[in-house]
């Protein structure tokens, strides 16, 4: 299970995903009464966590790597991830220099800390090999997206508020937001790997909401199948063939589809119980509409 | 973990689904199922939409694919 918000090319200036996301703390604090720049370090260390645990996520999972990394290793890889983690440290220790960012510095700078530690414990699961169950799924996905965008979420609204309902429903927001890339995510990894031919045959294919999903419901008989056709599907087509076909037969379009639209639906009953209507509060629902926005999602 | 069941039954069971639209609640309390009123909308209108467009996992993906990053 991967977390991504469009950096895998490792190249942020032309990635047009960054853009959107980026103003997402900003967003955050303007729709609970505050000036979207005060979030400006906030937003600077939330991209560098990002980039940080994602490249360790790639040396974790030994993905290809980075054209920048392809011909060092993956010690050069580790080292710039370090340094990314206390850039983004240094980025949000800005937040204690200027008002009125000041007086909430210390609650932002805990929150931080105590979930990407929560985020690190996630990272550990990921090392005991798939979820086999969509309770660990949830769980997982949680530990990962969910928590990351609540950080930009809570901690953006944190800015101008310390009001302790509304700090919720802004975390509860960004979780429902990460929630939902996640699973788009996930559904990418059915495609096709570049250049090939069939579906079904990505090694994320294990840890997405669709196998899980289809794991969790169907027979011991099945769910033996599915775990040994996964096992050979990157080097078989049949294989992978056989897989698209169980995840078919039990249903999970039908899952995933509800899943997509009740996360979308709480993500946009958490926004409208925090934020203050007007300009930001909209552009917040605009990005969940973004996000299944396609013909089959609405 | 209901509600993923109740999908799966009525994905590989036509009476059972036939029933879930016609008479949900005679259809879910027969098999012992229990989902929420919302839940069973959000429910029916995603199968509606998956019978109607046809849709499968792998078109869905396509369908899907980089939007969010868009």
């Amino acid at each position: 299970m991967r977390l991504g918000i469009g950096l895998d090319q490792g190249d942020l200036s032309s990635d047009k995903s960054l853009s959107r996301w980026v103003n997402l703390p900003g967003l955050c604090c303007q729709a609970a009464g505050g000036n979207p720049e005060w979030a400006d370090d906030l937003a600077a260390a939330w991209v560098l966590y990002y980039s940080a645990a994602h490249l360790m996520d790639k040396i974790q999972d030994q993905d290809e790597p980075d054209r920048w990394w392809q011909d060092l290793g993956p010690g050069i890889a580790l080292s710039a991830a370090t340094g990314l983690y206390f850039s983004a440290s240094m980025a949000l220790n800005q937040l204690a220099l200027n008002p009125p960012a000041n007086s909430a510095a210390i609650d932002i700078v805990d929150n931080f800390n105590r979930n990407l530690l929560i985020m690190a414990s996630g990272q550990y699961r990921e090392l005991t090999g798939p979820p086999q169950t969509l309770e660990q799924y949830w769980a997982r996905a949680e530990a990962k997206s969910g928590i990351f965008f609540a950080l930009a979420c809570r901690n953006g609204a944190r800015l101008a508020t310390s009001n302790a309902g509304i700090l919720s429903g802004f975390q509860i927001f960004g979780n429902q937001i990460g929630l939902l890339i996640q699973i788009l995510d996930d559904l990418e990894d059915i495609l096709p790997i570049p250049g090939a031919k069939f579906p079904g045959q990505r090694k994320e294919l294990a840890y997405s909401l669709p196998t899980v999903y289809t794991l969790t419901v169907s027979s011991s008989d099945v769910r033996g199948q599915l775990n040994t056709l996964l096992g050979s599907a990157r080097s078989d087509p049949v294989a992978a063939q056989e897989v698209i076909r169980l995840i078919n037969q039990s249903g999970a379009t039908t899952y995933v589809l509800f899943e997509l639209n009740r996360i979308s639906q709480e993500a946009h009953k958490a926004i409208h119980s925090a934020a203050l209507p007007g300009e930001a509060c909209d552009q917040l629902d605009e990005l969940v509409n973004g996000l299944v926005n396609s013909k089959p999602l609405n | 973990m209901t509600l993923a069941q109740v999908v799966h039954q009525m994905s590989t069971d036509a009476d059972f689904a036939s029933q879930l639209y016609s008479n949900p609640e005679a259809a879910l309390s027969k098999r012992g199922l229990k989902i929420s009123k919302e839940e069973l909308a959000f429910l029916l209108s995603s199968r509606h939409r998956v019978e109607q467009e046809k849709l499968d996992i792998v078109s869905l993906s396509n369908v899907t694919n980089g939007q969010w990053r868009a």
